[in-house]
């Protein structure tokens, strides 16, 4: 009985910062898409599927700032997700029509192409260009010690940083 | 530290044991080398085979990094380029005699080039200073540093920078930039040299104006943690503090709430070489939205879909955005 009281709280207020703000936000999110509606409209809801996820609400007062701050990062995010699908659906078209891949296996390259993407923005330059020049371009630490201008050394720190960082943002 | 944690959070979440589990990623890197000989594979095959606890630590690395194995190596390429770096000299070739003039009158760009830490334009550099402060260097920014027996830090035109000296001792540390002095110690700060005027953003502790030209010479002011000021030499001008929108650079955004387009081209241009400008009849359309630093090109094409404008490259250091 007691977990029914809680949820119904929440629920009430999850009501309240959406009749009091969804408004508002819904134009702030519109001004900062390029005036674009559906994407406002998208991460208007979003932005509350967060916050009920989070399950942590903001003091009385602060409401505004809470919801803009959880609709900013979800603006990044959505441009990072089209800049990346748009270069992915440009390295598509460079291969011949037979090698498409399934929408499912696009949907999967996707979200991986997100996350790594996300956690080489968290590291230092020279790291994540180690990592892209080891994995992706199938250069020996030789070779990428050569390349960077570092030591052989360095590369497998950098290497050892990276490899942690983009694998632990493969977890589910 | 966060980043230990994580793979701590990590290895409790699956049931493995920190070391193993970080003994696994080092061989993982060590197998990525593309170095290893025939000793290393024994060795490697011995430390699997001394213990399950290996072999569970080894299956978790082994399923992370084929998910990784699922990105096709072209599309890797072509997707998750890093910002595009140009050495001085190839810049500097391309402007010609022209250019490099322009950015030496610009100012401080010789002393710019000899500077202790410096970041290039669509550069950004994370440091730790001799005393354990973490700096981090937005775009075309440097920074001279004197940490014998006193900390001293001079930032040089046109740079901005994020000095978090929290926990890394008492003693002064004394930041100067344009004319003036500030006591950054045990603080969390960003600064941007504007050229005739300086903004601080102290996020945390506290910032001391020690001394400046005219204005602010008469009233040396104490900034606090959450408060915001523009230093010039009219004075102190204090304004509210936008702690997310001072640290946007950092975490490679630049965000414009309804910025006339040409001040918002002057913004981006500080990420790339070379010169971004547009004609008159549109540099009063207004701007709104969160743009990656990293990609300028890419925050271009988005402008030119949210705006009635073309963008032309007629290099891709000479850039002209026009009406459609």
């Amino acid at each position: 009985m007691a977990s029914t009281t809680l949820s119904n709280t929440l629920n009430a207020r999850v009501g309240a910062l959406y009749r009091d703000h969804s408004h508002w936000l819904f134009g702030w999110l519109r001004g900062r898409l390029g005036g674009n509606q559906d994407d406002a409209a998208d991460l208007l809801q979003d932005t509350y599927v967060r916050l009920i996820d989070a399950g942590r609400y903001p003091p009385p007062g602060e409401g505004r700032a809470f919801l803009t701050q959880i609709a900013r990062g979800l603006v990044i995010d959505l441009h990072r997700r089209r800049r990346l699908e748009s270069a992915y659906l440009e390295a598509l078209a460079a291969r011949p029509e037979e090698e498409a891949p399934s929408s499912e296996r696009r949907a999967l390259v996707l979200d991986i192409l997100v996350r790594i993407d996300q956690a080489l923005d968290r590291l230092p330059d020279k790291v994540s260009r180690a990592f892209l020049l080891s994995r992706f371009e199938g250069l020996t630490y030789h070779q990428v010690a050569e390349r960077l201008g570092i030591s052989h050394g360095a590369v497998r720190k950098y290497m050892l940083k990276a490899t942690q960082a983009c694998l632990l943002a493969l977890d589910e | 530290m966060s980043a230990d944690a994580a793979l701590g959070r990590h290895a409790a979440r699956h049931g493995l044991e920190l070391p193993r589990l970080e003994a696994a990623l080092e061989w993982q890197v060590t197998l990525w080398s593309g170095e290893m000989d025939d000793a290393g594979h024994r060795d490697w095959a011995a430390w699997l085979a001394a213990h399950p606890g290996n072999q569970r630590a080894w299956a978790e690395v082994e399923r992370l990094a084929g998910r990784l194995g699922e990105l096709p190596s072209d599309v890797a390429r072509h997707t998750l380029k890093r910002p595009r770096r140009f050495s001085r000299r190839q810049a500097l070739s391309l402007f010609g005699l022209a250019g490099a003039g322009a950015l030496v009158a610009r100012g401080g760009w010789v002393e710019r080039a000899v500077a202790d830490c410096r970041s290039g334009p669509g550069e950004q550099r994370d440091l730790t200073l001799p005393d354990g402060s973490s700096l981090k260097l937005n775009t075309a920014s440097a920074v001279n540093l004197a940490f014998d027996g006193e900390r001293r830090l001079r930032v040089l035109p046109g740079s901005e920078i994020a000095l978090d000296s929290r926990g890394a001792g008492g003693a002064s540390l004394r930041v100067e930039m344009a004319e003036m002095r500030l006591d950054a110690s045990d603080s969390h700060v960003v600064l941007r040299d504007h050229g005739e005027r300086l903004a601080v953003s102290v996020l945390a502790g506290r910032v001391e104006v020690l001394s400046g030209p005219g204005g602010i010479a008469s009233q040396a002011a104490t900034l606090l943690g959450g408060e915001a000021a523009w230093l010039s030499a009219d004075g102190v001008r204090r304004v509210p503090l936008d702690r997310a929108a001072a640290l946007d650079w950092t975490r490679g955004v630049m965000r414009a709430d309804r910025l006339p387009l040409n001040a918002f081209l002057a913004e981006l241009g500080r990420y790339r070489h070379g010169l971004l400008y547009c004609d008159d009849d549109v540099a009063g359309l207004v701007v709104s939205g969160a743009f990656p630093v990293r990609d300028t090109d890419y925050a271009l094409q988005s402008l030119a879909q949210a705006l009635p404008v073309a963008v032309h490259y007629r290099t891709p250091w000479l850039v002209r955005v026009s009406a459609v």
